[in-house]
């Protein structure tokens, strides 16, 4: 027969062996919360972070120079509108090689026969080659409303990215408009009511009836010339102004 | 059956429910991502949404994680129901994965509202679904701790 101090000494071990197993079951339960919150918080994060290391986007937007800076512009017209030679381009903003133009030649002509008054340039839309275009085109009569069609019209092109590859998506051309300092709640309305999608198609069907059959299509003076490189735009303007 | 026990089958049910009704929407957002055509949007402007450089990561469109998330959340509600002993860690799971979609759709809808200045219906009930989904199963996994 055990005597009273044992059996208080069995007593105490029994209370010290629930307390830990007890601690034990504390320690279990914030484990599993602490596990199970920071790793759904890591694949959050994870998820956020990683298109923005280069993913999914296509990167910052640059935001062109404009080049109607300075000059005379009316809308999609730069330069004299009274100048002698009147230079036209029908052009797709999707469009790879008028892309090349815009950032390598434009400014050239710019420099070279805009600035000097010999003539004027002229973009019109030539959209096709799907949504994007349509939509991009729109994007740059919505700046027009708001007089920045040239910065509107650069940045463009200065972010091409492939064609109908998300570029020129609504969402994408509604960044690119912030970029440019558009009014965007303006902007918004104006390319969510698809207020220009009438106009560009419009554009488009005369860009057809005028004989353009793909862009970049140049009209000098009314004819459309034989466009390969800056040399053969030069030539045409040049014997235009009878030089 | 006792209230407690009801009270645990509840919220099961609950998660399953919502689960399939999120498999559903995922199958449309999936769909839609891929064919724009097949897009009915009533309420804002889900085509800005579907086509904006945020609907993927690299080449996965976030329609498509949202329905694999649902799946889980799914098969995982079938698991619960077929194997009552593993109740505890399949909620620690579920808990974990639901509460990491619901971050993210938390982020989706800030760049809804704040970039992309757009909202889709479609993706707003997604988010809705995973906020009661994160509810229920936020329950159940605050009970289980005792």
């Amino acid at each position: 027969m055990s005597n009273p101090s044992d059996r208080e000494s069995r007593k105490n071990r029994r209370i010290v062996r629930k307390e830990s197993a007890q601690r034990q079951a504390k320690r279990r339960r914030q484990f599993t919360v602490i596990g199970a919150i920071s790793v759904a918080l890591i694949v959050a994060l994870a998820l956020i972070i990683i298109p923005q290391l280069g993913g999914s986007g296509f990167g910052t937007i640059q935001v062109a120079n404009a080049s109607a800076a300075g000059l005379p512009s009316n809308g999609n017209v730069l330069g004299d509108p009274n100048a002698p030679v009147k230079v036209v381009e029908f052009g797709n903003y999707q469009c790879p090689y008028c892309g090349i133009f815009a950032r390598q030649v434009q400014s050239q002509l710019i420099t070279d026969y805009v600035k000097t008054g010999k003539a004027s340039f002229e973009f019109r839309d030539f959209a096709f080659g799907g949504q994007e275009s349509s939509d991009a085109a729109a994007a740059s009569q919505c700046a027009n409303d708001q007089g920045k069609f040239w910065q509107m019209h650069d940045t463009l092109y200065l972010n091409q990215h492939g064609e109908n590859q998300g570029a020129f998506t609504r969402a994408r051309l509604k960044e690119i408009a912030q970029s440019v300092g558009l009014d965007m709640s303006k902007f918004n309305q104006c390319l969510d009511s698809d207020a220009h999608a009438k106009d560009v198609q419009n554009s488009s069907n005369a860009a057809i009836n005028a004989g353009a059959a793909g862009t970049p299509t140049f009209e000098v003076d009314g004819k459309i010339i034989s466009y390969n490189g800056y040399g053969s735009l030069q030539a045409a303007i040049n014997a235009a102004l009878g030089q | 059956m006792t209230i407690a026990m009801r009270r645990v089958i509840h919220w099961k049910i609950i998660t399953a429910v919502l689960a399939l009704c999120g498999i559903a929407d995922g199958v449309y957002l999936t769909i839609i991502h891929y064919d724009t055509g097949a897009l009915v949007c009533s309420v804002g402007n889900c085509h800005a949404v579907q086509t904006s450089s945020y609907s993927k990561i690299g080449p996965l469109p976030v329609a498509v994680l949202g329905l694999a998330m649902y799946l889980t959340i799914g098969a995982i509600s079938l698991v619960r129901w077929r194997r009552p002993d593993l109740t505890s860690t399949l909620t620690t799971v579920s808990f974990a994965i639901v509460l990491a979609a619901a971050v993210y759709s938390a982020y989706l809808t800030y760049l809804e509202l704040n970039v992309i200045h757009a909202i889709c219906q479609w993706c707003v009930l997604s988010a809705l679904l995973t906020l009661g989904i994160l509810i229920s199963e936020g329950y159940g996994f605050y009970n289980q701790l005792g």
